[in-house]
């Protein structure tokens, strides 16, 4: 809400005029082969980046000719099943990203529960495990979304 | 609105899974279901769904401002007052708001009514964004559904737009129960859409956040937190051990703490006393206020905090038709208005109705045997026809 004025932010707005009144093609659809392409790749590859600790580096604003490509490169694996990764331009090529990701999801809850505790990074201690404990309460069927 | 029976694709199990949306089946029962669709056309959505999503959202945000400036409303929502210091300054600070859903009841004639808010932590996005896309396009092209078929769907697109005005912050972490697998993929979803927005990203476990000794969050790596998406829910965190250190701690946080208000179910009773008799929402009262004796004996039981349906009541006459247990409850209960839900084929659909940056973007739908949307629900797509 950078862009709101401190006069607009919180006041109601005016409620949207039908597109049929817009100039211009209605902005409330997707492109179509952007979104498909966009959603089939991103999901896969984001599974991919889910490495623990691992961060994609890419400098802003640089375009992705594929994210997968881009993934590939930046982001070495860390796990067998990273090698489906390397194809790329149709669909196959993000389909080991669901073991891929459940490799990261059950090895990362492992580690989240034993980082818990304190050490001592250069001059600072750290505390780990301060979150998630309300959740635990719960049982481990519950998620945070809802 | 029609509930309209259609063929499946053959291979959209396969699809699903390769696009990394593995979580299409949950306990062996279909969680998407593509059986049916559900038909609107254009002036239902402009008109029924999307103008009174923006009308809501912003009724919302009058809401908050009101709230923040009066204790009496945080009290009534039972937020805890260490924390009101934090939830003012986000919101003074006009802390930006990524997403959010309305959950709505259409029966295809009359307004639709807000059910409840789920400003927090929404999920579902990434199929209502990316899969149920995926849905038009393929049924289209195998003549499943007519050439003409549109869809209320630009999630995608106004996610990133989204994302990128908080491009200036360095790096994005995105935390959240990861060892859940609908939540780890609503991360993932959001981690790509950011990154394609030009964002450095990091994922963490919830669990895996550290405290520094000089009051800053860290990764695993111990970089600060300076901006973090988080799918965990502002009330568990002001539960948490590290909650009491939230105020003092430099991290952004998305969604920002002013939405703890909006995630509440309080919310409703406070949006109906501000807004009486406003068409698109039903009478709610809080449970201990003397005017909920005006519902009679028929009315929605929710508790303040609860998520996907736990701990929700349907009485009527004074009986208790209907009841999902939880673990919820212990701050108190609301009870709304019963809106007979419609039924179609049977089945009791609630729409979800999307908006990303306040603005109304998209449409998902969840259907049940049980007038109760709960974590089980099905996913069934939507089309304009």
């Amino acid at each position: 809400m950078d862009n709101k004025s401190d006069k607009d932010f919180g006041k109601r707005k005016p409620v949207s005029v039908p597109v049929t009144a817009r100039p211009g093609p209605p902005a409330k659809r997707s492109g179509h082969v952007a979104l498909l392409l966009m959603g089939t790749f991103a999901v896969g590859s984001a599974a991919y980046t889910l490495m623990p600790s691992q961060s994609c580096e890419r400098p802003p604003n640089v375009p992705q000719p594929s994210l997968l490509q881009s993934n590939a490169a930046e982001c070495p694996p860390r796990s067998s099943s990273s090698s489906s990764h390397s194809s790329s331009g149709s669909h196959g090529g993000s389909g080991g990203s669901s073991s891929s990701r459940s490799s990261y999801y059950s090895s990362d809850s492992s580690s989240s529960h034993s980082s818990s505790g304190t050490s001592d990074s250069s001059s600072h201690a750290v505390q780990r495990g301060g979150f998630g404990s309300f959740a635990h309460s719960f049982g481990s069927h519950f998620s945070g979304g809802g | 609105m029609q509930r309209i029976v259609c063929p499946e694709r053959d291979d959209w199990r396969v699809t699903a899974e390769r696009t990394g949306f593995d979580f299409h089946t949950l306990n062996g029962e279909r969680y998407w279901d593509e059986r049916a669709y559900y038909a609107f056309t254009l002036d239902e959505i402009e008109r029924r769904i999307e103008a009174p999503t923006g009308e809501i959202d912003a009724m919302c945000l009058e809401l908050v401002g009101r709230a923040i400036g009066d204790e009496k409303y945080l009290r009534r929502l039972k937020i805890p007052e260490a924390f009101w210091p934090l939830l003012s300054e986000s919101w003074h600070r006009r802390d930006a708001s990524l997403y959010g859903r309305l959950d709505l009841s259409y029966d295809g004639w009359s307004p639709a009514k807000l059910l409840e808010y789920n400003a927090d932590t929404p999920t579902s996005i990434f199929e209502a964004a990316v899969f149920q896309w995926t849905w038009l396009e393929q049924a289209i092209e195998r003549n499943i559904i007519p050439k003409r078929a549109d869809q209320f769907n630009s999630i995608h697109e106004r996610l990133i737009d989204a994302w990128e005005k908080f491009a200036r912050a360095k790096h994005l972490h995105l935390a959240g129960m990861t060892g859940n697998t609908e939540d780890a993929g609503t991360l993932a979803y959001l981690q790509d859409t950011a990154s394609q927005a030009g964002l450095t990203t990091t994922m963490i476990d919830i669990e895996s956040v550290g405290l520094r000794d000089d009051g800053n969050f860290v990764d695993l790596d111990d970089r600060p937190i300076e901006l973090a998406f988080k799918l965990y829910p502002w009330e568990w965190m002001f539960h948490d051990t590290f909650g009491a250190r939230l105020s003092g701690a430099p991290t952004r946080w998305i969604e920002p703490p002013w939405k703890a208000i909006l995630s509440n179910k309080g919310i409703l009773p406070l949006l109906w006393e501000m807004f009486p008799k406003h068409p698109n929402l039903l009478p709610a009262y809080f449970e201990d206020d003397p005017k909920a004796a005006m519902l009679g004996g028929s009315f929605v039981r929710k508790p303040l905090y609860s998520r996907e349906g736990a701990n929700v009541a349907l009485v009527s006459a004074g009986t208790t038709l209907a009841e999902q247990a939880g673990p919820y409850g212990a701050e108190g209960f609301i009870r709304q208005a019963f809106a007979p839900m419609p039924s179609f084929s049977d089945q009791y659909p609630v729409l979800g109705s999307w908006l990303v940056d306040h603005t109304p973007c998209g449409l998902s739908i969840r259907e049940d045997e049980n007038p109760i949307t709960g974590n089980t629900s099905r996913f069934v797509p939507h089309a304009i026809l």
